[in-house]
């Protein structure tokens, strides 16, 4: 009986102490494995990124583990890419598999935009919303979560899928978006807008503490490191072009000169015969005009005959006055219209970017399909149903659509997404 | 006894003309329905899959809607071997080329599916483990999405696709429609 009781004991005693261990570790631990397994974003390589207008600036974008994470944003008006590879890992429940797509040709894209968690290059140093007209950067490694092209051409692509992990090993994150990271979304909008405001440094290629002196985009070898411009006395200026490093000093000394030059005996005879006057002088220059030109144009001499005449007759007939008044108002107006509605109603036909974009998120707002937005009106209806239609086929998703099936929020955000990166000035034609 | 051993050894033994005539008599009904496509020009809901990977190459394709994800699916030798999934909504491709090489005895044999005049399809599910080609897209997009699973993590997607001089190995071919005018199969043997 009594060993009994002690083995009861000693049961309830090892699951109270499992219990405590267990509610003692980290609520954090199962989140971060799952992190370090999908392995978040994909890593871009390149040789050389030559571009044009190129911005960076702060955004937050959605990644495969969160729906907000901060995001050094880079755009490019239009961009080359040397020795591009694009690598992305995936934990799959058959083991890791990793997809590689490569360029050996070059890579041209226009109107480039890419999100990036972590960047490392040399070449530059990237301040938010300072625009650098010719950047150029290399040995680009950046972890990316979002890239988007208006148009793009890769030459000699090759896209693989392996078994097993590839790729190179991730550059470090960016501190500035590890701090922000770790404020709440709401102070993080603060703080990206003052950084933004300052055009403080976001990324160098060197430690930022050398930044000051040096432009963005500026090579740094043309100013030593120990003279600023700022330093110089005016009229002085800085050599651009300066001799670089030795690199293939002399070592042979040139044989010294052993003979004796000998010295000049001979005299040179005199002049005697001085240099004749060669020059002719001009002897006929351009005649005087004598002759006044004759014929000039005639001065006009008769009259304009027929100009218009002045109106005899009054008009006879005025506007007739309005005979039958407006009844009044009796019956109340059934459905108020949206605003949305009404901007639709006054488009004549062609929605906008911002309108369409303003439509679906009342949509989503509202956990309707685009044409339940204005269902009061049969005429908006149809006019949605048509903006829809076109939207979907000049965009390309009916195909992805379909396999959506009747998830309708999901069609509207992929919908909203492709409209996003359409041109400011598209329209819609109903 | 050993007379006995003997005969059953020689039933049991590979018969070349049972199985040269079944193979042609095969490729033989093969060839009259894809003539008879040809002939008619459009075939519907074609999938080819079931005979391990083949090769697809054409000098040019251009479609519209495309989309591009990760998946992992079967193929001639493994159950579960990575794979990227590429659906386009309408394509045309120029010059296409479709083969699958056998090894019979010591030799090759190539089964070739050509098309002299360009293909029209709709609804394209191809999948491929690789793919080699020059390459043009318009609004292209390769994006992270949050997912628990795996296959919906990434995706690359584009309005418009171009793709030159290309060789695909591929698993799996749907196509909601084709019209493939101008088909020729030929069954040759290769070094």
């Amino acid at each position: 009986m009594m060993i009994k009781r002690l083995t009861n004991k000693l049961l309830m005693g090892i699951i109270i102490f499992h219990i405590l261990a267990l509610s003692l570790l980290p609520p954090f631990t199962f989140t971060e494995v799952k992190a370090a397994a999908d392995s978040p974003g994909f890593i871009i390589q390149a040789d050389w990124v030559v571009g044009k207008n190129m911005t960076p600036s702060i955004v937050f974008t959605e990644t495969s583990g969160s729906d907000k994470t901060p995001m050094l944003r880079v755009h490019y008006e239009e961009a080359v890419i040397y020795g591009m590879k694009l690598t992305k890992q995936f934990s799959t429940p058959s083991g890791p598999v990793s997809l590689t797509l490569k360029a050996d040709g070059p890579v041209r894209m226009s109107g480039m935009t890419v999100d990036t968690s972590s960047l490392s290059f040399k070449g530059a140093c990237l301040r938010a919303t300072e625009n650098i007209p010719d950047a150029g950067l290399e040995d680009v490694t950046m972890v990316v979560h979002y890239m988007n092209a208006g148009g793009s051409n890769i030459e000699q692509l090759s896209l693989q899928t392996v078994d097993g992990n590839q790729g190179p090993a991730k550059p470090k994150k960016t501190q500035i978006l590890v701090d922000l990271a770790l404020l709440p979304y709401t102070q993080a909008l603060k703080e990206v807008e003052k950084i933004s405001s300052g055009k403080k440094p976001l990324v160098c290629d060197e430690p930022v503490a050398d930044e000051g002196d040096v432009k963005p985009g500026e090579p740094k070898a043309s100013i030593p490191d120990e003279l600023s411009r700022e330093d110089l006395v005016p009229g002085e200026e800085v050599i651009e072009d300066r001799v670089g490093k030795v690199t293939d000093p002399v070592t042979k000394v040139i044989d010294p000169a052993t003979g004796v030059i000998e010295p000049v005996t001979g005299i040179t005879d005199p002049i005697t015969d001085p240099v004749k006057d060669i020059v002719k002088p001009v002897e006929k220059v351009i005649k005087p005009v004598t002759k006044p030109v004759k014929k000039v144009l005639k001065p006009v001499t008769k009259p304009v005959k027929k100009i218009v005449k002045p109106v005899t007759k009054p008009v006879k007939e005025v506007v007739k006055p309005v005979e039958e008044k407006l009844k009044p108002v009796t019956a109340p107006v059934k459905h108020a219209l949206s605003e949305s509605c009404k901007r639709v109603k006054d488009t004549k036909g062609k929605i906008t970017k911002d309108l369409g974009l303003d439509l679906i998120d009342q949509a989503l707002k509202e956990g309707k399909t685009l044409p339940e937005l204005c269902k009061g009106d049969a005429s908006l209806t149809r006019a949605l149903e048509d903006f829809e239609d076109g939207l979907t086929d000049i965009l390309g998703l009916d195909f992805i659509f379909k396999a959506l099936g009747q998830d309708e929020e999901a069609k509207l955000k992929r919908m909203k997404e492709t409209l996003k990166n359409q041109k400011d000035n598209f329209i819609i034609s109903l | 006894m050993e007379e006995r051993e003997q005969e059953v050894q020689v039933r049991s033994g590979f018969s070349k003309k049972a199985f040269w005539t079944s193979l042609a008599s095969g490729f033989l009904l093969l060839g009259l329905l894809l003539v008879s496509f040809g002939i008619s020009g459009v075939a519907c809901a074609v999938p080819i899959a079931g005979v391990g990977d083949f090769y697809v190459k054409f000098d040019q394709l251009e479609g519209t809607g495309y989309t591009f994800y990760p998946k992992l699916g079967e193929t001639s030798s493994s159950d579960s071997s990575p794979q990227g999934t590429n659906l386009i909504k309408d394509v045309t491709i120029k010059n296409l080329q479709l083969y699958k090489d056998f090894k019979v005895g010591g030799d090759t044999i190539r089964v070739l599916i050509t098309a002299s005049k360009p293909v029209r399809i709709t609804g394209l599910h191809h999948d491929a483990g690789l793919i080699q080609a020059n390459a043009k897209f318009q609004n292209l997009t390769l994006k992270e999405n949050n997912s628990s699973n795996w296959q919906k993590q990434f995706e690359q997607t584009s309005s418009k696709i171009t793709l030159e001089n290309a060789k695909l190995k591929t698993h799996y071919l749907f196509q909601e429609t084709i019209n493939m005018a101008g088909m020729k199969l030929t069954v040759e043997k290769i070094k």
